[in-house]
């Protein structure tokens, strides 16, 4: 941080080569309490390794938001968790509102969707850069401005020594942006999660700040989690993607996989139904129906009123997470939810992981743009 | 969390809540169902005075400053007057200028404030400076002054109070005609060729009363506690007419004959209290969605 | 398609249109300053077409839409709808015009008044314009939610009752209740969930094969720009830059910044987005209340810094100008298009875009 932006891509995060997971999430599950019960995340389990940037790609009502902030049980009053969340050894799930406020921030860095509902209003970005350096890293007055100044210009502001006495609303949505995840990795945090960062931001502006999360990430090696809704979001950040419907993760591969080999069927129409940048199409293919209730979670799978390779199992299971072998055996049929238990284990996403897919008849491989290049 | 994703996480609850108006009405804590049935009994007692109390008026010198008996439950005043009738009938006082005073005060600041909040510029700038020259004086000031100028009748009263009340009303509204009017859908119905005014009655006011129906019911406590003040201070409803303020007043004479002031002061209290504490049902009933 | 589109008898008439919000006292000058949304543009909506505008947040674009809706009044320049000119129409002429142009608005979850049921919403245009009586009222609504793909059951029920995209469905069921023949469309599926985004284009260009409406659609997401309309249009910093035949300009840009959008336009593509080298505009969009001299753009240019910064880029405005002589279609407001063509800039910016298409940019195009 306090060097400039080092050139991208200098330093490539290795996942294999840390002892553990960084994160361990298992069997996570919110409920929101509201007048009927919103499920909103499912018993969901993944691990990050230290350095990874993952994707967690979802609508919203999939709970990719909800189960992000669950981490760093930043939920509101109403919202049940269940499940552990484990950071670096640490069950965070059992730790006091007091230990909790140590982890978050130092950490577990957030960085949010709307910049300017992020900051606060009435005090000037230095006062707030400062504010964090001095909690986090323990620094006097005046060494945290002189770190603050030092941190805005890492992140690319420009004339970062006078900016420092601006308030929020002087700065443009970008910049806010840039200030944010100034604070964010201040403490330099161990797991930066990223919620839908650029959503609010024009796309010039989009690009640069992805950029500047990519550096920053790999430079210090920070574990990342970009929650986004967009499929072309991930593809330049992250080495691996989760897709999220239902409060489920319903697919989990590296990124490269996910846009060339996608095996959900949920994940094959969204490829489908975007409009592309590179070609016209003659119509777009559509996903029918609507995104499902949450507070009336379906008995099977719940993207199957959905799918197109719907199969009779797949009105009353809820297929859980397997290898696409493994899928394919069970939809010839005489593989029950123990024996591909017994036979692999219950899949969990991770760094090492293979292709997984939660269906019980993945539709054989397509990526969105596999086939571009060529006239559909 | 953001703002702006808490509201899509209420969006995507609000389906489910289909309350119907009734349903979304009923009181859901023990003090809402308290002041719920308080103002009930009491409004219960007042309508049913004349079955259920002597006259108020009628004077018995002999049996003056008695205290409660089985002829006179609550006891009598300095002039021999039954208690327990003028609580009764001066309730009927109380509760005929708290809802008057909000119809009037209320009708009058949600016109002013919606037609202020709607024409905006100009218009806007100069109907509210006079709204702040009302609101410079203390209400209680300007509801004295004028009770004092026009005499002391109920009528005058809820003039009295009203004049001292619309502009709260008229800023309130006006805020909220302001932040609704740029809502998308009010766009839309400009779009579609709707005039300005029934863009504000039949689109912008129905989405701007929210706050208002919160606000409109804790006020008819406050009403009558003004029309009450009004009275203790003797600018109020004139005697005989039974009034609970000018009551304590003429009891602060008698500070020995502890029934005297008692009656009116605990009449006063449970039923101001009582609507308050009924007020959180109408604040939660805001938050639900029409629905059948 | 585009081309013989162009040919069609022109609907809307934007001519040198200038809209400036007063703004408050400038931080150095101490006087009052305007706000300037959009200043001095001009284009034409042909029946029968969709035409999309581009831009940034603060380019100015749905002020333009506004203007044409007649929801503001513009501070110089006119608009002509079918030929009558909207800022000197009557109050009686104006309420005729707006049956004929509905809006369709970005968040469905604002643009529907909570109160009211569906039926109520959708015949409100109806009510206005003391279209019907209540029975035929009532068969129209039901017509109208049949065409949109909504459920009759619906008419009973509130927006809240409804999702994202069934509440778009209803906007658009009731932008089209009088029938109208333009539709402005800004962002119409931008907050919608990226599942059904896909629906919603497909209903709106079914509507308009039917109805043989005319669109003007407003988006920042290029892709769907280009999936969507004929032509486009982009702006920036209340200027019109660009405005090309949709392939044309995704083929063969010639203004510099619509080069930057492009290349900075994620793609679902890893292999494409781990080698594309994109160009990064410096700093930020200047503010419009005191926009730069000369080209709007001449601050954040990048073509400008490689020619080594021109005189002219600061001093004077580039007009808007045909491109026939290129061999190609539409207007470009650049002192140098040629130096835009010639760049390596946006040899890789298209082949980032177009895969191995790039090398042959006859082939690929959908009739």
């Amino acid at each position: 941080m306090k060097s400039p932006v080092a050139e991208p891509g200098t330093i490539v995060a290795d996942a294999a080569e840390a002892d553990g997971p960084l994160l361990s999430v298992r069997d996570l599950s919110v409920t929101f309490r509201a007048e009927s019960l919103v499920r909103a995340v499912r018993t969901v389990s993944y691990d990050l390794a230290v350095g990874e940037q993952v994707g967690l790609v979802g609508e919203s009502g999939s709970g990719k938001s909800a189960g992000a902030l669950a981490l760093a049980r930043l939920l509101p009053e109403y919202a049940d968790v269940s499940g552990t969340v484990t950071l670096d050894g640490t069950n965070l799930m059992r730790l006091t509102e007091r230990e909790l406020r140590e982890v978050r921030g130092d950490q577990i860095g957030i960085v949010y969707q709307d910049p300017f509902s992020s900051l606060n209003p009435v005090l000037t970005i230095g006062k707030q850069l400062a504010e964090v350096l001095r909690k986090h890293k323990r620094l006097g007055a005046r060494a945290a401005r002189r770190q603050a100044a030092q941190l805005l210009g890492s992140v690319g502001v420009p004339n970062a020594d006078d900016r420092l006495s601006d308030y929020p609303h002087q700065f443009s949505g970008g910049m806010r942006q840039r200030a944010v995840i100034a604070m964010a990795v201040a403490p330099r945090p161990a797991l930066l999660i990223a919620d839908e960062p650029t959503t609010a931001l024009d796309v010039t502006v989009q690009a640069q700040i992805l950029e500047l999360l990519d550096e920053l990430t790999s430079q210090h090696r920070t574990t990342m989690l970009l929650i986004t809704h967009d499929l072309g979001v991930v593809a330049g950040v992250t080495q691996r993607v989760m897709v999220m419907y239902a409060g489920r993760i319903v697919e989990s591969s590296t990124t490269a996989d996910v846009f060339t080999r996608a095996s959900h069927p949920y994940t094959v129409a969204l490829h489908r139904s975007l409009p592309r940048i590179d070609l016209r199409q003659e119509r777009l293919v559509t996903i029918e129906g609507q995104p499902p209730d949450p507070t009336r979670p379906a008995e099977g799978c719940p993207f199957a009123p959905r799918c197109p390779s719907r199969i009779d199992r797949c009105a009353t299971e809820d297929p859980p997470l397997m290898t696409i072998p493994t899928a394919r055996r069970a939809t010839a049929g005489g593989w029950n939810m123990t024996s591909i238990q017994d036979a692999d284990g219950v899949q969990v996403p991770g760094p090492a992981s293979p292709h997984l897919t939660a269906c019980w008849n993945p539709p054989a491989p397509v990526g969105g743009l596999s086939e571009r290049g060529s006239t559909p | 969390m953001t703002v702006g994703r808490l509201r899509r996480l209420e969006e995507a609850i609000v389906p489910t809540r289909l309350g119907t108006t009734l349903e979304s009405l009923r009181p859901r804590t023990f003090l809402e169902t308290y002041g719920l049935v308080v103002i009930l009994m009491i409004v219960a007692a007042v309508a049913a005075a004349p079955l259920v109390a002597p006259d108020p008026l009628a004077q018995d010198l002999t049996s003056a400053l008695a205290g409660p008996s089985g002829e006179h439950w609550l006891g009598t005043d300095n002039l021999g007057r039954d208690l327990w009738s003028r609580i009764l009938y001066g309730g009927r006082v109380s509760l005929v200028i708290g809802v008057f005073v909000l119809l009037t005060a209320g009708a009058v600041g949600v016109l002013y404030g919606a037609v202020s909040g709607y024409a905006g510029g100009m218009v806007d700038a100069v109907m509210m400076r006079i709204v702040d020259i009302f609101l410079s004086f203390p209400s209680i000031m300007l509801a004295l002054l004028i009770s004092a100028a026009l005499g002391p009748t109920v009528r005058n009263v809820i003039i009295a109070i009203s004049a001292a009340w619309w502009p709260v009303y008229a800023r309130l509204v006006r805020g909220q005609v302001i932040v609704v009017k740029e809502r998308e859908f009010v766009t839309a119905s400009r779009a579609l060729g709707a005039g300005p005014i029934r863009n504000l009655f039949r689109t912008v006011l129905p989405n701007s009363f929210g706050v208002m129906k919160t606000i409109f019911v804790l006020d008819v406590g406050y009403a009558i506690l003004a029309g009450s003040t009004l009275g203790f201070l003797g600018l109020g409803v004139s005697p005989p007419t039974p009034e609970w303020g000018y009551m304590i007043r003429e009891a602060l004479q008698y500070p020995t004959h502890w029934w005297f002031i008692l009656s009116p002061g605990l009449a006063l209290l449970l039923f101001v209290s009582a609507i308050n504490f009924a007020g959180g049902i109408v604040t939660r009933s805001v938050y639900e969605v029409p629905g059948r | 398609m585009s081309a013989d589109k162009g040919k069609s008898p022109v609907l809307v008439m934007v001519e040198d249109l200038r809209v400036w919000f007063p703004a408050g006292k400038g931080p150095s000058t101490g006087r009052r300053g305007f706000i300037k949304a959009v200043d001095g543009i001009t284009f034409s909506v042909h029946r029968g077409e969709t035409l999309g505008l581009v831009g940034e947040s603060g380019c100015g674009k749905t002020t333009t839409a506004r203007a044409i809706l007649k929801l503001l009044d513009p501070t110089e320049g006119r608009i002509r709808f079918d030929g009558v000119d909207l800022s000197t129409v009557s109050r009686r002429e104006l309420r005729l015009i707006r049956r004929r142009m509905q809006p369709v608005f970005q968040d469905p979850f604002s643009s529907l008044n909570p109160k009211r049921t569906v039926e109520r919403i959708v015949a409100e245009p109806l009510v206005i314009h003391r279209q019907g009586t209540t029975a035929e009222r009532k068969a129209r609504v039901s017509e109208l939610l049949d065409t949109v793909g909504l459920p009759p059951d619906a008419a009973g029920r509130y927006p809240h009752a409804f999702s994202g995209g069934q509440r778009q469905r209803i906007a658009i069921a009731r932008a089209m209740a009088l029938q109208p023949d333009l539709i402005i469309a800004d962002e119409p599926v931008s907050a919608l969930d990226v599942s059904i985004r896909a629906q919603i284009l497909n209903l709106l260009s079914d509507l308009q094969d039917q109805f043989h409406l005319t669109y003007l659609v407003i988006a920042h997401d290029l892709a769907l720009v280009r999936q969507v309309t004929d032509r486009v249009g982009v702006m920036y910093l209340g200027k019109l830059v660009e405005l090309r035949p949709t392939e044309d300009l995704y083929r063969a840009p010639l203004h510099p910044y619509t080069v930057a959008l492009l290349s900075s336009a994620p793609i679902p593509d890893t292999q494409a987005e781990a080698t594309r080298q994109r160009i990064v505009l410096e700093g930020d969009v200047p503010s419009p209340a005191d926009p730069p001299t000369g080209c709007r753009f001449h601050t954040r240019c990048w073509l400008r810094q490689k020619l080594g910064d021109p005189d002219i880029c600061s001093a004077e405005a580039p007009a808007l100008a045909p491109v026939q002589d290129r061999g190609a279609s539409g207007v470009v407001a650049c002192h140098f298009p040629e130096a835009v063509e010639d760049s390596h800039e946006r040899r890789e910016t298209l082949v980032a875009l177009t895969g191995s298409r790039a090398s042959s940019p006859s082939e690929g195009t959908t009739p």
